[in-house]
Formats: structure tokens, C-alpha cells, sequence
């Protein structure tokens, strides 16, 4: 691992402490991602049996809206992050190590992983935008159906 | 790995200070949290990515 002498890195714990936290925010975010969408699944749920009650063509639509939301919201639980450490790993690799190294060698390694995770989490607020915008689409079809049922039944 | 304590200047301080060494992620240590080997693949694969360009640089 290492081949060189160490560097002398003095800020090291401050910098790690700031890494600490930054990726603990990122964890928060990430189980705020998921609920967020798990309500979305739920929503496009309770969407698609509300306008299995009445079959005409602004209803289907919606339905169908709804359903593709689902889809998105289960797309934006899907993808997991944090591939995490490997315990053994790091103790067969830097138990005997000098503790500058193993340091920055660990911290780097989280970095590296905060960064990956961070593509992940952008890919699930993409799906959920498009959940939530989906969604939006079939509540103004199901209005929509809703309206014209009533306004076609005292034209009639 | 952990690069030379090469003289920059301090742009926050106005003085010289070693520049730090280069972004170094250890593939071998990245894990495989609930069992997700494709994510542990492929963030292993980023790391070695990265130790490769940084031996291209120098």
C-alpha cells in the first residue's frame, strides 16, 4: 500500500471529522429519498383504485399515468448505495500499517464511496421527479374525468 | 502512494505548504453491504480507475 515515505498531513482528523458528517447528512438524505418514495407508491396506488371505479378513456389515461409512477418510484427505491467497507479488509491490510497511511487511505476510500453514492442518489431524485410529475398527470386526467362525467351528465 | 512534500504556494495564507498527497481510494477494502456485489464491483472498478490515472500523472 504504501511506498513512500508519509506526508505530514496535521489537519487530517479535521478533515475527516467534516467527511464524517457530510456523509452521515448523505445517509439522512438517502432514507429521506426512500420514503419520499414509498409515499409516491402508495399514492400512485390508492390513484390507480380510485379510477378503477369508472372506466372512460380520461380514467384509463390516468390509471395508466398512475401505474408508470409506480413503476418510477419503485425505480427510484431500487437503486441501493453504499457499497459500504470491508471489514476484514481493512484490518488484514492496515493493522500494521503507519497510521498517517491508513488514515488518509481510509478517508480517501470513504470519499471515493460518498461520491459514488452521491451519482446514486442523484439517479433516485431523478426517478422521483419523474414519479411525482406522473402523478400530477394522472390527478389532473382522474379531475378531469370526474368533471366531464358531471358536466356531461346535466348536459344530458 | 502518498506523493512527495512538494512546495505550493498557500493561496489562504500567502505561504508554502506541502502539497497534499494525490486521491488515493483503497479498491481492496471497498465492501459488499448487503450483499450487493454489483455495486461493490463496479465502485471497485472507480477506485482502480482512479489509482491508474494518478500513476498515468506521474
Amino acid at each position: 500500500m504504501a511506498d513512500e515515505a508519509p506526508v505530514a498531513l496535521p489537519s487530517l482528523d479535521i478533515v475527516r471529522a467534516e467527511v464524517d458528517a457530510v456523509i452521515a447528512e448523505q445517509d439522512r438524505r438517502g432514507s429521506s429519498f426512500d420514503s419520499k418514495a414509498g409515499f409516491l407508491l402508495g399514492i400512485s396506488g390508492v390513484l390507480i383504485g380510485l379510477a378503477s371505479r369508472h372506466a372512460d378513456a380520461l380514467r384509463i389515461a390516468g390509471q395508466l399515468a398512475a401505474a408508470v409512477a409506480a413503476a418510477a418510484a419503485i425505480g427510484a427505491m431500487v437503486p441501493r448505495t453504499t457499497a459500504g467497507l470491508d471489514l476484514r479488509a481493512i484490518r488484514n491490510g492496515y493493522l500494521t500499517t503507519e497510521v498517517v497511511v491508513a488514515k488518509q487511505r481510509l478517508l480517501d476510500t470513504r470519499i471515493h464511496l460518498y461520491e459514488r453514492d452521491e451519482e446514486r442518489l442523484s439517479r433516485k431524485v431523478r426517478w422521483i421527479k419523474v414519479s411525482v410529475m406522473l402523478l400530477a398527470v394522472a390527478v389532473a386526467l382522474l379531475v378531469t374525468g370526474t368533471i366531464a362525467d358531471v358536466w356531461l351528465g346535466e348536459a344530458r | 502512494m502518498t506523493g512527495t512534500a512538494t512546495q505550493a504556494p498557500d493561496t489562504r495564507t500567502n505561504r508554502a505548504r506541502p502539497t497534499p498527497p494525490p486521491f488515493a481510494p483503497d479498491p481492496e477494502i471497498i465492501g459488499n453491504y448487503e450483499g450487493n456485489k454489483r455495486i461493490r464491483d463496479s465502485d471497485r472498478r472507480a477506485a482502480r480507475e482512479i489509482l491508474r490515472r494518478q500513476e498515468k500523472k506521474r
